[in-house]
């Protein structure tokens, strides 16, 4: 998983299949940024095949948390198939921003 | 760890992470002559066996030491996928599976197979799970 900061925002690329065996690192990354009082985030997906609900879960604590905080979370490049049709399952537009 | 009886197959995964991401690979190998020409039950397939191990995983172990049973059914255009877990099950009478969270941050599993299966069965205990899945090509019935 990369990380690359600009300004104030932070992107995150984690990489292949985020799934209950590593989603807790996707969850550690963010925490560790947050610790530098970044609150602007975009979670890069160019480079990830597959998701689960643990990692849904984890995106959807972040954002969570970041909003209590005033920041954002935005969701970028969506080029997997599978990904997108796993969000599109859980609805996850309703709850974080999805960028084409 | 695993016996092959026609085109049934029985599988056995640790309760480990190890565990889970090789009885994945195995699940979607012995699928494959299904699954090649059928990205749709491919993606079907796959989504929902993630969530059914993660479960069984999560809540269905107490120890490594522990194994959860994997049965795989292959025919023509169906596959059925049974999972057991060692734990004592839960009430899954009392969860509603056609609800997705919007916005909460766990819930999503059971919805999801949901989704992903045409039919879905659980045993009384709640510690076995079966979802069974239709090739596209016969037409995808919801239950």
């Amino acid at each position: 998983m990369k990380t690359e900061r600009k300004g104030e925002w932070a992107r995150i690329i984690p990489q292949g299949s985020i799934n209950i065996t590593n989603a807790e690192n996707l969850r550690e990354e963010f925490q560790r940024i947050m610790r530098n009082d970044v609150k602007k985030f975009i979670l890069d997906l160019k480079n990830v095949d597959d998701m689960d609900s643990a990692a849904l879960g984890k995106i959807l604590v972040a954002n969570s948390v970041l909003k209590k905080k005033d920041g954002k979370l935005v969701i970028e490049n969506v080029n997997s198939e599978d990904v997108k049709k796993v969000f599109e399952a859980v609805n996850l537009a309703d709850a974080i921003e999805i960028k084409d | 760890m695993e016996e092959r009886k026609g085109e049934k197959m029985h599988i056995s995964m640790n309760c480990n992470k190890q565990g889970f991401s090789e009885t994945m690979a195995r699940i979607v190998e012995e699928c494959r002559p299904l699954l090649q020409d059928d990205n749709e039950l491919k993606f079907r397939v796959e989504m929902a066996a993630r969530e059914m191990l993660a479960n069984a995983l999560e809540h269905g172990c107490s120890c490594e030491k522990e194994q959860v049973m994997i049965v795989l059914t292959l025919k023509s255009s169906k596959i059925k996928l049974k999972v057991i877990s060692p734990g004592s099950g839960f009430d899954w009478k009392n969860i509603i599976l056609n609800y997705m969270p919007a916005l909460e941050t766990e819930g999503r599993g059971l919805p999801m197979i949901k989704i992903a299966a045409d039919k879905i069965k659980f045993n009384e205990k709640g510690n076995i799970i079966t979802a069974i899945f239709k090739s596209q090509k016969g037409g995808k019935e919801k239950s």
